[in-house]
C-alpha cells in the first residue's frame, strides 16, 4: 500500500523540482535585466535584443513550472483521498547499492579534479581500481592488472589511433 | 539529373577505408546495442572523435553504421534476457522473449536481424526517392518556415513524452536555454557566461548527451544491484533461413516499414514510437491477435522492421531540412556540423556527392548488418555474460575519454558531470531526457530563424502567418499544443482509433 508518507515525499520532490526550475528561469531573467542590459542588448529590435528570446523562454518555463505545481498538488490530494485503496508496493531500496553508486560518483569527481594536475596515466588506473573495489572485486591481481591494461589499451586507441593527446598533468607523465 | 548526381557519391563510398568504417560501425553498433543502457546515441557520441579525423564519407558512414547496428542490436538482450538493450527493442521483447522461452531463441534472433535489414533497406529506398522532392519543397522555405518547423520538432518530442507532456515541454525549454549560453550570433554579446571564459563557447553537445544519458544510466545500473552476477544466457546459432522466412511474411514487412518511415520522417518521434506503432498495427490487423505476446513471429518482425526503417525516415528531415528526427539523428547532425557540412538544401546543391556517399553507406550498412548479425551473434551473446562490476566502470571511462577527446578540454568533462547531476534529478522526478538534447540542437536554429524573420519583417510577428507554408506549419503546432492539453484518457481513445484505421 502506498502510504501518505510516500505521497508527501513525492509531492515534496515535485515542488523542489519546480522551485529549482523557477530559480533557473529567475536567474536567466536577472541576467537579462542586469548583464545584458549593461551591454546594451536588452532592448531594441530583434537584431540588437539578445535578451528577447531567453526572456520568452524563461517566462514560459516559470509558467509551466507553476502548472506543474498545481498538477502535483492535485495528484497529491487525489492520492490521499484514495489512500485506502491498495496500490503497488513501494520499491525496496537497497541502501548498499545506492551507497556504491554514490561512492563511484565521488570517485569520478575526484578523478576529474586530479586529471588536470596529475594526468591520465596515473589517475585512470586508480579510478578503475577504486570503482572495481567499490563494486565488489576483491582479487588484488584483478584490481591491478585489469585497470592498468584497460588504461594502456584506451591510451593506444585514442593517442595512436585518433592522434588525441590525453592529459599529462603538471608532472608531464604520458603513455 | 538528381539521381545521376547522387551516383557521383558511390566512388566516395567504394574505398577500402569507407567500407572498413561501415563494417566497423555496424559491428560496434551491434555490440553497443546489445549492452543494456547504451544504445545507438551513445555509440555515435563515443565515435564522433574518430569520425572527425576521417574523410567525410568514411566518418559519416561510420556513425550511420553505428546508428543502424545499434537500432538492431538491442533485440539480442531483449530476446535472450528480457532486458531491452535499447528502448526500441522493448517492443521486440514482447514476442521475442516468449519465443526464446519456447526454445526458439535462434529463430527469434534470425527474424529480428532479417527484419531489421529488410526494413532498413526499405527505409533507404524511400529516403533516396523522396529526398529530392523534399529538398525542392525546402527551397521555398525561409526563416519563418524553418522557425515554425523547428518548433514542430520540439513540440513533437513533448507529445510522445510518456510520463507527462508538460514535463516534456519544460525539459525542451531547458534544452533551448542551454543553447543560449555563449556569444549571441546577432549582437556578439556574451550571454550567461558569468565572467567565465570557458562558458563563452557554450556547452558541447557531446558533453550534454554523455552527462545526461550515460552517467545516470551507469549509476542506475549500480543501484539496481546484481553486480557480480554472471547472467545465464543460452547459446544460440542463427541461420540465413530466417531471412527467407521473414520474406514470406512480406505484408508484415512492408506495412511495418511504411509505418516506420512515416513516423521517422516526423520530427520528434524516433525508433521507440515506430517500433511500438508497427507492433500495435500488426496485432490489430492480425486474424489471430491472441498469438501476440505469446511468441508470434509477426510481432518480432513488425517491431524490428518499423524500428530500422525509421532510421531512413529520420534522415530525411535531418539531411534535407536540418531538423533532427530523434536524439541520435540530432547528434549525427552535430557530427555533420563538426565536419563542416550544414544540412539543408545547400547540402544537396553543393555537396550532392557527399549525400550520395551517405546514402550508399546507409544501404551497405544494412546489408552488412545481416551478415554480421547472423555470423557474429555468438560473440554478441557472450558480451551479455560480462559482469556489471567490470562493464560499468569501463563504460564510464570510455564516456569520459570520448568526451575529452572532442576538444581536449577538461572543462567539457565538468559540463558532462554537471549534466549528469541534472540528468539524475530529471530522471528521478519523471522528466524525460530526450527533449533536452533536441532542444539544444534546435535551439540555435529556432532563435536564429525567429530573429532573422523579425529583422526581415521590421519586427512584425505578422510575417509568420502571412507566408502560407509557415502559417500551415504553425497550424500544425497549434493542433499539437491542443493535443498536449487534452486529458490523457481522451488522447488514448483518439490514438487507438488512429492505429485501427491505419
Amino acid at each position: 500500500m502506498v502510504t501518505n508518507t510516500n505521497n508527501w515525499a513525492r509531492l515534496q520532490g515535485e515542488l523542489s523540482m519546480a522551485a529549482a526550475l523557477i530559480a533557473i528561469a529567475s536567474l536567466i531573467l536577472y541576467q537579462c535585466y542586469t548583464s545584458l542590459a549593461a551591454q546594451g542588448a536588452a532592448s531594441g529590435g530583434a537584431m540588437q535584443n539578445a535578451a528577447m528570446y531567453p526572456n520568452i523562454l524563461a517566462t514560459t518555463l516559470i509558467a509551466l513550472s507553476l502548472v506543474q505545481v498545481v498538477l502535483a498538488i492535485k495528484a497529491y490530494k487525489k492520492s490521499t483521498m484514495e489512500s485506502n485503496t491498495p496500490e503497488f508496493e513501494a520499491h525496496k531500496i537497497d541502501r548498499g547499492n545506492i551507497g556504491r553508486a554514490i561512492a563511484c560518483a565521488v570517485s569520478l569527481t575526484v578523478y576529474l579534479v586530479c586529471l588536470k594536475y596529475v594526468g591520465y596515466a596515473l589517475t585512470t588506473p586508480i579510478l578503475l581500481a577504486c570503482m572495481f573495489a567499490i563494486l565488489g572485486v576483491r582479487s588484488p591481481i584483478k584490481l591491478v592488472v585489469i585497470p592498468v591494461s584497460i588504461t594502456i589499451v584506451i591510451s593506444l586507441i585514442f593517442q595512436n589511433g585518433f592522434n588525441i593527446i590525453l592529459p599529462v598533468g603538471r608532472l608531464g607523465l604520458g603513455l | 539529373m538528381y539521381y545521376e548526381q547522387l551516383l557521383s557519391g558511390i566512388p566516395l563510398f567504394l574505398t577500402p577505408l569507407s567500407i572498413l568504417m561501415v563494417c566497423l560501425g555496424v559491428f560496434l553498433g551491434l555490440v553497443i546495442g546489445v549492452l543494456p543502457g547504451l544504445g545507438p546515441l551513445m555509440g555515435i557520441v563515443l565515435l564522433i572523435p574518430m569520425a572527425g579525423k576521417l574523410p567525410p564519407v568514411s566518418g559519416l558512414g561510420l556513425l550511420l553504421a553505428v546508428y543502424i547496428g545499434g537500432s538492431c542490436g538491442g533485440a539480442v538482450s531483449a530476446i535472450l534476457l528480457r532486458i531491452p538493450g535499447t528502448p526500441m527493442a522493448a517492443a521486440t521483447m514482447i514476442d521475442g522473449y516468449p519465443m526464446a522461452q519456447k526454445g526458439k531463441a535462434s529463430e527469434a534472433l534470425g527474424y529480428s536481424i532479417a527484419a531489421s535489414t529488410l526494413g532498413g533497406l526499405f527505409g533507404g529506398v524511400i529516403l533516396i526517392l523522396l529526398a529530392p522532392y523534399l529538398a525542392n519543397l525546402a527551397l521555398r522555405f525561409g526563416p519563418p518556415e524553418y522557425f515554425a518547423l523547428a518548433v514542430t520538432g520540439l513540440l513533437s518530442v513533448a507529445v510522445v513524452s510518456i510520463e507527462s507532456t508538460s514535463k516534456g515541454i519544460i525539459v525542451g525549454i531547458l534544452g533551448l536555454l542551454t543553447a543560449t549560453v555563449g556569444v549571441d550570433s546577432f549582437s556578439s554579446v556574451y550571454r550567461f557566461t558569468f565572467g567565465s571564459t570557458s562558458l563563452i563557447s557554450g556547452f558541447n553537445i557531446v558533453s550534454i548527451v554523455v552527462g545526461l544519458f550515460a552517467l545516470p544510466e551507469m549509476f542506475h545500473q549500480i543501484a539496481n544491484g546484481n553486480l557480480s552476477v554472471k547472467p545465464r544466457v543460452e547459446s544460440v546459432r542463427v541461420s540465413f533461413r530466417a531471412t527467407l522466412d521473414t520474406l514470406k511474411r512480406w505484408r508484415t514487412l512492408v506495412r511495418s516499414s511504411l509505418i516506420g518511415v512515416f513516423l521517422g520522417a516526423l520530427p520528434g518521434t524516433g525508433g521507440v514510437v515506430a517500433a511500438f506503432a508497427g507492433y500495435a498495427a500488426e496485432r490489430s490487423l492480425s486474424k489471430t491477435p491472441e498469438r501476440f505476446g505469446q511468441g508470434a513471429e509477426e510481432g518480432v518482425i513488425a517491431s524490428q522492421a518499423a524500428d530500422n526503417s525509421c532510421v531512413g525516415g529520420t534522415l530525411m528531415p535531418t539531411l534535407v531540412l536540418g531538423i533532427p528526427g530523434d536524439p541520435s539523428s540530432a547528434v549525427f547532425m552535430g557530427a555533420l556540423f563538426l565536419l563542416g557540412f550544414f544540412p539543408g538544401t545547400a547540402l544537396f546543391e553543393k555537396h550532392i556527392d557527399i549525400v550520395g556517399g551517405i546514402f550508399a553507406s546507409y544501404m551497405a550498412a544494412n546489408i552488412i548488418m545481416l551478415f554480421m548479425g547472423v555470423l557474429f551473434t555468438p560473440i554478441f551473446v557472450s558480451l551479455l555474460k560480462v559482469k556489471k562490476q567490470y562493464l560499468v566502470p569501463i563504460i564510464i571511462l570510455l564516456s569520459v575519454v570520448g568526451t575529452y577527446a572532442l576538444q581536449s578540454s577538461v572543462y567539457d568533462l565538468w559540463v558532462m558531470l554537471a549534466f549528469g547531476v541534472v540528468g539524475y534529478f530529471l530522471r528521478k522526478f519523471g522528466y524525460p531526457l530526450a527533449p533536452l538534447i533536441i532542444g539544444n540542437v534546435l535551439g540555435q536554429i529556432i532563435e536564429d530563424n525567429f530573429r532573422r524573420s523579425l529583422v526581415i519583417s521590421g519586427d512584425s510577428y505578422q510575417i509568420f502567418v502571412d507566408r502560407p507554408i509557415s502559417a500551415a506549419i504553425l497550424l500544425v503546432n497549434f493542433i499539437l499544443i491542443l493535443w498536449l492539453i487534452t486529458p490523457a484518457g481522451v488522447r488514448k481513445r483518439i490514438w487507438k482509433r488512429i492505429v485501427r484505421v491505419t
